[in-house]
């Protein structure tokens, strides 16, 4: 993805590169307190645990936001054409749209757990959602893969007949 | 027959099908214990060999002649137990009862110490029945606490009265209810009044003394209220409890000086109370009561060392106090005897013989076990289930011991008294006792013993409800048009096997007729689910856009709302599961409007993309409010602010004692008890409750005048403009007067203390009548011919005087023509928002009466409630778009999330579903305690614990009519091209009456199925989880409380669908005679 982004800018200037960069770190730490703000309000204690919380949404953008960014830049279009209209070209979009869904889907489930009297300890906040998040994620990435190669041979089919 | 009319029946059937569910079910699963009327008489074979020493009594020789019993209600043991070491931070309820530790110390074989554990639940009445039975309560016991009824069971005062001993009884009433005419003399005090503190404990106190020197009783018995009283208006930890606890302290010290040899002086609690000194659940605090005796003669061998203190139970008290005055045990009694008091005997010089001592305790430990052994005779040929092999186990445990006895006194008398002997005497008494408790064990087991066979009823008809309910939903959803023929052949079913398990459950009691009604519900849900079937082809799983569908959402919430209830820990932090679901719930709603707009502005502009694109880019400058009044944002605006409400929910909560390190809201603290050092200060909290209140009312006043639904003159439209504001003053002034403190408050009379809260009740239900009769919030204007227009705030005073004058010289000018057709349209206020400012009224009235239960804290909670609605119809109307075409899609998710929400509010306004989190104090808001009946209380707890339940049932109709009125945030997103022709808000829905009804159908199906849904959870969790450690603290409630939440919603959503039945009728009438005039 990185190289993908990188090839992208290659032959222009390096200013508009760490323009670039600038922003998408920008972008990055807007998501993450977006993100510690939306885990307050899903009801993450508000003082106590902050850091981990923070931690939580730092990982959260890290896994949803900036592969979004690397592949999607700042087209607004190609954003709502992926997110919005669910129809990504089939590579590297498809891969950005299952991860970010994936890695959301994979938090959310992980705070089920939380409740339970098992006496486990990893059943504080914020650790489950951390390991829903990254099992999430790891699915999420597998699944695209098997979904683009069986597209990718469907396509195939349709091009030889 | 009309639509309405069928669509009401079809509601109601469904209604009556959950509540015979939800009452079957109870009628198995909440089992009562069978009450045996037998009496135990004072002549019995087993208690033959009579003592030779002592004064004469029943199955014993009479230990005393005379008991004095002082019940200090909630007395829990640690404001009983001295603790000499503590020295700092003394909180207010410890070492306040010195007497006890000195007459401790000072004669410890004249005074004992004990825990005093109760049985849950921890309500004073069940625990009288408790403490003069010594039988074990089951949990349908705590539901008649307010109906206290005469004890008909074998009990201690009978037999007291029985064997002529003169009871004089003083304090709570209850006692006059439980033993009506039993008492030779009596100073009983109403008991209801939690915020009096000291009539009951004045009126004891000044009649104590002198009673006590009478010489006309055996025994008295005190109740003292004060410290219960305390413990509920303040909790434990107040300056009023010391105070309580030194004036109990004196009576104490003042009664042992009072007492003659002859006497004996219990001096208990009943129950403790929870750290914010409610009681009723089964906590430790609640259960661990204190016992302290006391006589002035020596009462036991004082061999057991002081510093261990035992542990006896509530039960015990009876068998005690029975064989010590000489009275026969109560003959349903389960108490095992405190073998303390019967080791010592000052006729048989029981202190230098230790085989007497133990000796003398068998005697006494026999006749309870011999007592016991009868009961459970009784108890067995009454009711089949106790097992066999465990009754035939324990009868050989009794006959054991008994052979043993007689071995070991034959034995004696051969051998003499031999050092071998008491020991074997020890291991006797162990037989005897462990034959008592494994009896109390089984006994407890098997009045936790559940109906399978109604239990399986009870499920089988909430099926049934719920499969017919889901069958009208999609009936509704696939054939917008409404078919009663249809559900006739399911009904008829259902109404067959319901008339059949109804029969069954009131008539025979027999198991045998089971199997027919099993057939019958099966097969009425097997013609329900084919009707399902056929209808399928109605539901969409996945929408066109590929997104998650609506339907996907509303089965996965109903699943996890289902799911929730099978496990103890999502029962127990049930509050924040709510919250997480609901917030997520709005942000999938949010993603969605947001890509439904999206899309479709950039299906608008695909053509001009390219356009666009370009003019961005040229856009360098960054522009914030251009960006945060972009559609899209503003809908998150929206969505963070709904989201920061249900956030703010949570500082109003009420703690579950299974919670770990919860701390209770000091908003849910009454205002009289916060003081300076508590951490709320208490002016801050008065005025912003009252500015949040004054704020709920203005928001929804200013609804009302901005479309001009205050206009007419009707008595229902003036309520609205004059009544509400003052029900929102008196409302905060009856706050003011409840925060005052209760020394102030008492000087007040009672009709001043109460006035407030009356007048608002006044204001409530004057409104409410007059709304129903006058339903249109409508003024039509005069017919004046040719009216002449002000311009409002346009230039100045000049220019209106111009404007006038003009128009005047036009219709001069007219008049001169003779043109005098009268073609005008009549001018109506308040016609666009006739149907919402209908719902809102009602939603007023309920928000008021509700604030003024709730109490002052949790007015900001009602204001939350009233922002998560405005927020949440905003962001629906948005997302329903055109109503008249996709409405009926929508309003599943919708209805979903208001649910939800609702849910979540529940645990927002402060309540839990336990039973010692219950609100007794709403009862007295209004009313000065000493009800005539009990069903005014009733419903005011009912209001203040369902009270979420009601505010969002009542505001439901608005999810079919807002979308219509239209909105603030679609106008700002809405684009000029669809406000074709003149806005006429919800009057739109009035041009189609089939829709309309069926829209109305379809949105109480779906909150129906919502709640049935959750019932059916709580139903199937309490019976599978029945044999659970936590049944009766965790499952066995959330069933009640979900039964009783259910109920609320039902029929409130029934009268509310009957008051816009009215609304439909009245509006009818309306264009009628518009049309004819």
């Amino acid at each position: 993805m990185v190289r993908a982004f990188i090839q992208r800018t290659d032959n222009q200037s390096v200013v508009p590169l760490v323009k670039k960069i600038v922003k998408a770190s920008f972008a990055v730490v807007l998501s993450t307190v977006c993100f510690h703000v939306l885990a307050i309000l899903y009801g993450a204690p508000v003082i106590e645990s902050s850091a981990e919380t923070f931690h939580f949404a730092l990982l959260l953008s890290v896994t949803t936001v900036l592969p979004c960014i690397c592949v999607l830049g700042q087209d607004s279009y190609r954003w709502s054409r992926v997110f919005l209209h669910n129809s990504p070209s089939l590579g590297a979009e498809t891969v950005v749209l299952f991860t970010t869904y994936g890695s959301l889907v994979g938090a959310w489930l992980g705070a089920f757990p939380i409740p339970l009297d098992w006496d486990r300890p990893w059943q504080v906040w914020p650790i489950s959602c951390v390991i829903g998040n990254l099992i999430g994620y790891m699915a999420a990435l597998a699944v695209s893969s098997v979904y683009i190669y069986h597209k990718y041979n469907v396509s195939k089919k349709f091009k030889l007949t | 027959m009309s639509n309405w009319v069928k669509s009401i029946c079809l509601l109601v059937f469904l209604v009556f099908l959950y509540v015979t569910g939800a009452l079957i079910f109870a009628k198995g699963f909440l089992l009562k214990r069978v009450v045996l009327d037998k009496n135990s008489s004072c002549h019995v074979d087993f208690a033959m060999q009579l003592d030779q020493h002592g004064e004469e009594g029943c199955w014993m020789h009479k230990r005393f002649r005379k008991a004095v019993i002082i019940i200090i209600d909630a007395l829990r043991f640690d404001f009983i137990h001295y603790d000499p070491h503590l020295t700092r931070d003394i909180p207010p309820y410890r070492n306040k009862l010195p007497i006890i530790h000195k007459l401790m110390n000072k004669t410890p074989n004249k005074a004992k110490l004990y825990r005093f554990i109760a049985d849950p639940p921890t309500t004073t009445l069940q625990r009288l029945k408790g403490l003069t039975t010594g039988s074990l309560p089951t949990f349908v016991d705590a539901g008649s606490n307010f109906a206290s009824s005469e004890i008909l069971e074998d009990n201690l005062i009978d037999q007291l009265v029985k064997h002529g001993r003169r009871i004089k009884f003083l304090g709570d009433d209850t006692w006059m209810t439980l033993f009506p005419e039993r008492f030779s003399k009596s100073h009983s005090f109403p008991s209801f009044n939690v915020k009096d503190l000291h009539t009951v404990d004045n009126g004891i106190l000044k009649h104590l003394m002198s009673e006590l020197r009478g010489k006309d009783w055996d025994v008295l018995i005190a109740h003292f209220l004060g410290v219960d009283h305390c413990g509920h208006r303040y909790g434990p930890n107040h300056p009023a409890m010391s105070e309580k606890l030194i004036q109990m302290n004196n009576m104490i010290s003042n009664v042992t000086r009072q007492m003659q040899d002859d006497t004996i002086l219990f001096v208990f609690g009943d129950h403790g109370m929870t750290v914010t000194g409610d009681h009723g659940g089964d906590s430790g605090d609640e259960l661990e009561a204190g016992l302290f005796v006391y006589s002035p003669v020596q009462l036991t061998t004082a061999s057991t060392s002081q510093v261990e203190i035992k542990t006896v139970l509530q039960t015990d008290f009876v068998p005690t106090l029975a064989l010590l005055l000489g009275v026969p045990i109560p003959f349903s009694n389960l108490g095992h005897i405190i073998t303390d008091f019967f080791n010592h005997c000052p006729w048989w010089n029981t202190d230098i013989n230790e085989i007497k001592q133990v000796y003398h305790t068998i005697k006494a430990l026999r006749l309870n076990a011999i007592q016991i052994s009868h009961y459970l005779e009784a108890y067995v040929k009454l009711s089949s289930d106790f097992p066999h092999e465990k009754h035939q186990h324990l009868s050989h445990l009794l006959s054991h011991a008994e052979n043993t006895l007689q071995k070991l006194l034959t034995d004696m008398v051969k051998d003499g008294e031999t050092s071998r002997a008491a020991d074997q005497l020890r291991t006797l008494m162990q037989q005897y006792t462990d034959y008592i408790s494994e009896v109390q064990g089984l006994c407890r087991s098997i009045w936790a013993k559940f109906d399978l066979v109604f239990i399986a009823l009870g499920i089988l008809t909430i099926a049934n409800a719920l499969f017919l309910n889901l069958y009208l939903i999609m009936h509704l959803a696939s054939s917008e048009k409404f078919e009663i023929s249809r559900f006739i052949i399911p009904m008829l079913f259902m109404s067959l096997y319901t008339a059949y398990v109804i029969f069954q459950a009131l008539l025979i009691e027999s198991k045998s007729a089971s199997f027919l009604s099993f057939l019958l519900g099966t097969v009425s849900v097997f013609t329900c689910i084919i009707q399902i079937i056929k209808e399928k082809q109605g539901i969409k799983w996945i929408s066109s856009k590929g997104l998650i569908s609506d339907h996907f959402i509303v089965v996965a919430v109903c699943g996890i709302y289902f799911s929730l209830y099978f496990s103890n820990s999502f029962v127990v932090y049930e509050d924040s599961i709510s919250q997480f679901v609901t917030q997520s719930l709005i942000w999938i709603y949010c993603l969605k409007t947001v890509s439904n707009k999206v899309t479709t502005r950039i299906i608008d502009r695909e053509s001009a993309f390219t356009n666009t694109k370009k003019q961005k880019r040229s856009h360098k400058v960054f522009d914030i409010l251009q960006l945060l009044s972009q559609p899209a944002m503003l809908i998150i605006q929206v969505t963070v602010l709904l989201s920061m409400c249900i956030r703010l929910t949570s500082t109003s909560r009420a703690c579950r004692e299974e919670q770990a390190n919860c701390s209770q809201s000091a908003l849910l603290q009454p205002l009289a008890s916060l003081d300076y050092t508590s951490s709320m200060n208490k002016n801050v909290r008065y005025f912003v409750s009252i500015s949040c209140l004054g704020h709920s009312v203005f928001m929804l006043w200013r609804f009302f005048r901005h479309y001009g639904n205050l206009n007419d003159t009707s008595l229902a439209v003036l309520c609205a403009r004059y009544g509400f504001p003052s029900a929102a003053v008196c409302c905060a002034l009856h706050w003011c007067l409840q925060g005052l403190s209760n020394t102030v408050l008492d000087i007040l009379p009672p009709w001043q203390q109460t006035i407030m809260a009356r007048s608002v009740y006044i204001i409530i239900i004057v409104s409410l009548i007059s709304i129903v009769f006058d339903p249109l919030c409508i003024y039509i204007l005069p017919n004046e011919k040719d009216p002449i227009t002000i311009p409002v705030g346009e230039g100045s005073d000049e220019s209106v005087v111009s404007h006038v004058f003009k128009q005047l010289k036009e219709r001069v000018k007219r008049q001169a023509v003779g043109d005098n057709t009268d073609n005008s349209v009549p001018v109506v206020f308040g016609l666009g928002t006739v149907m919402t400012s209908a719902v809102l009224y009602i939603g007023i009235c309920s928000l008021l009466l509700l604030n003024l239960l709730l109490g002052d804290g949790l007015g900001p909670s009602m204001l939350l409630v009233l922002l998560c609605w405005a927020c949440f119809l905003e962001l629906h109307t948005v997302y329903v778009g055109n109503p008249t075409t996709s409405l009926s899609d929508k309003l599943g998710l919708a209805v979903t999330t208001t649910s939800s929400l609702c849910v979540m509010f529940f645990y927002g306004t402060g309540h839990q579903a336990t039973v010692s989190s219950v609100r007794w104090e709403s009862a007295f808001t209004g009313f000065h305690g000493d009800f005539q009946s009990n069903i005014i209380p009733a419903v005011l707890i009912h209001l203040n614990t369902f009270a979420s339940e009601v505010v969002f049932t009542a505001l439901m109709p608005l999810l079919v009519i807002w979308p219509f009125y239209g909105g603030i945030l679609r106008k700002m997103l809405g684009n000029k091209k669809e406000n074709r022709g003149a806005w006429r808000g919800d009057l739109e829905l009035f041009d189609d009456k089939a829709k309309f009804q069926a829209w109305m159908t379809q949105l109480f199906a779906y909150v129906f199925i919502f709640k049935g849904i959750r019932l059916f959870g709580s139903v199937c969790a309490a019976a599978s989880h029945r044999r659970h450690l936590m049944v009766w603290k965790i499952f066995a409630p959330r069933f009640v409380f979900e039964a009783l939440s259910c109920l609320t919603v039902f029929s409130m959503s029934i009268m509310m669908f009957l008051f816009l039945m009215r609304l439909y009728r009245a509006l009818e009438k309306w264009t009628q005679r518009l049309e004819s005039s």
